[in-house]
């Protein structure tokens, strides 16, 4: 296949993020971006050189032959965008969560051709940790699924804070959507569908959008699940994912920097990786390896290069806009319930 | 800021991570440790220099202008110790950016030099001028960052190493060069990069003929953030030319003892200088007595 084409919608620090890794790998060019804002258009006009720059995407669009639109953008325009690549018959990557409720997700879902190549952000299933802790569980290591619990927090909002997240029309929601979405697509991804969750949020510094979320979710199986998140938690320099799983063989903790499995009366070898009876931890730098290039993460690396690897393959991305309405689904259910107080049913896509 | 005539990078650095709550292993154990206060931080300093520690590098941390407002007052470090900042505080700009967007967190990292450069700035135009203005937009911002850094010895300047990667990523040949030249020509010092992708930077520098500039990268027995793999990153520093490389997360980020660490470090060729973090005293004594033992064969 020849050099694949991309068009970045929204340069902000994803949009960059993306744009620099993009630019490293073989066979990928990012030819064209759109920012509407025209301070930072400036700004790009003075760096990049070899790319045209468009205050307008769909303008870009219009003009520019691509093979790929990332759009990194604040949510509440993902789903107009995400619609404009599907009428135009371009493979998009659209940044998480995909879009501000269920209802736009559907309208996605309900439009989205299967020959188009699509993925939405949730870069934690790239991270080193949390893929390897997905084959534990796949590979039945932790025995009959008993109890998990996911909590992810981070020390930022102590405040009423400006910009588009922190409004409710803007950004959809709070923490849950915002940050905590990677958590629930982690769980989702971990342990299957979710059938109904109770939930109770909370805002203490944000005047529109929630800072602390807790939630009891219910898997199939009556399998019980706990999520705690908020952003305006102390000591939390970096948005930290802690998951337990706990099953009937012991238990897995797993966190950006490490998996520590406790197993009762059971060895296992899983890929190379030796699972004793007693404490085994794995470690981020036990798993390792390089990538043509790290900016930031190489979770972000891997994402892209999967992405584009797809596109190539003309396969589905393993996060496609089904999976990330799911996710969406769960939030919707979440919000439900901390208004009404009562189990809420989550209501999938089907399709 | 004053300007240091002999230009060689010490061969010992120590890192300031472990002192404001950063930790690559384990951010639980970060938080167990916590922010440690600029007499602290001093005692430690004071106690490297002791063991022939003579560099500091540094974020461009809120924190570090307290902890070198206290060295000026209770001892005579900021004239014996060369400072390597590292700019720009990138994790608070990010943090910045996600709350508020790109345009606004840019304005209000502007808003110190107003005043303390407004003269400058109105002889280029002003704010507004300088808006449209990206490389003199990116000066301003050196500026402003190193304002912490006025009357302290600095050996070198360092670019982050997100904004070296995403530069590098891009082929920003200019970005590169204007950093050099500035540092170089307005502070009198050598010009650094931080890099995780160091095979491809050297590749880059050498097709763009960079050399004498200072590099630091991760170098570590089990290859932890050597990219694209710990082979070409080795093979790479045969290649490296003029360019000093300071090697870093030589513990894999307190993954490996540090015996296994410095036997295989003083194996690789062309590494002028180890950054290093500790956080105690005891631990700063272990790591640099093994350091320099191994150093002297």
């Amino acid at each position: 296949m020849n050099t694949i084409k991309v068009g970045v919608i929204g340069m902000g620090k994803m949009g960059i993020l993306h744009t620099g890794i993009l630019s490293a790998l073989d066979r990928v060019k990012v030819t064209a971006v759109a920012e509407k804002d025209d301070t930072l258009r400036n700004y790009l006009k003075g760096i990049i050189h070899d790319m045209n720059i468009y205050d307008d995407y769909i303008t870009m669009l219009n003009r520019e032959d691509l093979d790929v639109v990332y759009i990194t953008t604040p949510v509440s325009l993902h789903a107009k965008m995400v619609k404009d690549c599907i009428r135009n018959g371009v493979n998009f990557f659209v940044e998480k969560p995909l879009a501000v409720n269920m209802q736009e997700c559907r309208d996605i879902c309900a439009s989205v051709s299967k020959d188009l190549i699509n993925a939405v952000g949730f870069s934690k299933r790239f991270a080193d940790t949390f893929a390897k802790a997905k084959d534990i569980i796949t590979n039945d290591v932790l025995g009959d699924l008993i109890y998990v619990k996911g909590t992810m927090y981070l020390t930022q909002v102590f405040s009423s804070s400006k910009g588009w997240r922190f409004k409710r029309s803007e950004s959809g929601g709070g923490v849950l959507l915002e940050l905590a979405s990677h958590l629930v697509d982690m769980l989702l991804w971990y342990i299957g569908d979710i059938k109904s969750v109770v939930a109770v949020s909370k805002s203490y510094y944000s005047r529109e959008v929630e800072d602390f979320v807790h939630a009891i979710l219910r898997f199939k199986d009556d399998l019980i699940g706990y999520l705690d998140a908020s952003w305006s938690m102390r000591n939390y320099r970096l948005p930290e994912i802690n998951i337990e799983v706990h099953g009937s063989n012991g238990t897995m903790l797993v966190n950006d920097d490490y998996i520590r499995v406790t197993l009762d009366n059971i060895n296992r070898d899983i890929d190379g990786l030796r699972l004793r009876e007693g404490i085994t931890t794995i470690y981020k730098q036990d798993l390792f390896k390089g990538v043509p290039i790290d900016i930031g993460g190489v979770e972000y690396t891997r994402e892209d290069m999967h992405f584009i690897e797809c596109i190539k393959e003309k396969r589905q991305s393993v996060i496609n806009v089904f999976e990330a309405s799911k996710v969406q689904a769960v939030i919707d259910a979440i919000y439900s319930s901390s208004y009404n107080g009562n189990w809420v049913e989550v209501s999938y896509y089907e399709h | 800021m004053s300007i240091n005539n002999n230009n060689s990078i010490d061969p010992i650095l120590l890192g300031d991570n472990p002192l404001f709550g950063v930790d690559h292993l384990s951010q639980e154990r970060a938080r167990l440790r916590g922010i440690a206060t600029a007499d602290k931080i001093v005692e430690l300093l004071e106690f490297s220099y002791s063991m022939n520690v003579r560099g500091f590098v540094a974020s461009t941390h809120p924190q570090l202008r307290g902890v070198i407002e206290y060295m000026k007052e209770h001892t005579n470090l900021t004239r014996i110790i060369n400072f390597y900042p590292i700019l720009p505080y990138a994790y608070g700009y990010v943090r910045q950016m996600t709350e508020k967007g790109i345009v606004a967190t840019i304005n209000d990292a502007l808003a110190p030099a107003s005043m303390h450069e407004k003269a400058r700035i109105v002889f280029s135009g002003g704010l507004s001028m300088l808006r449209k203005d990206t490389k003199g937009l990116l000066k301003t911002f050196i500026d402003v960052e190193l304002l912490t850094f006025n009357e302290v010895n600095v050996k070198c300047i360092l670019l982050h190493d997100v904004l070296t990667d995403l530069a590098l990523a891009l082929r920003l040949r200019d970005i590169f060069e204007l950093f050099i030249e500035y540092i170089e020509d307005k502070y009198k010092a050598r010009a650094g990069f931080v890099t995780k992708n160091f095979a491809l930077l050297i590749k880059q520098f050498n097709e763009w003929n960079i050399d004498g500039k200072v590099i630091m990268a991760p170098f570590n027995k089990v290859g932890f953030q050597m990219n694209p793999s710990k082979e070409e990153c080795e093979k790479a520093l045969e290649y490296c030319n003029g360019n000093d490389v300071i090697a870093m997360s030589t513990l894999a980020a307190g993954y490996l003892k540090p015996e296994e660490a410095y036997e295989y470090l003083f194996r690789l060729p062309n590494i002028r200088s180890v950054v290093v973090g500790v956080s105690s005293k005891k631990h700063a004594e272990e790591t640099f007595r093994l350091i320099l033992s191994r150093s002297r064969r």
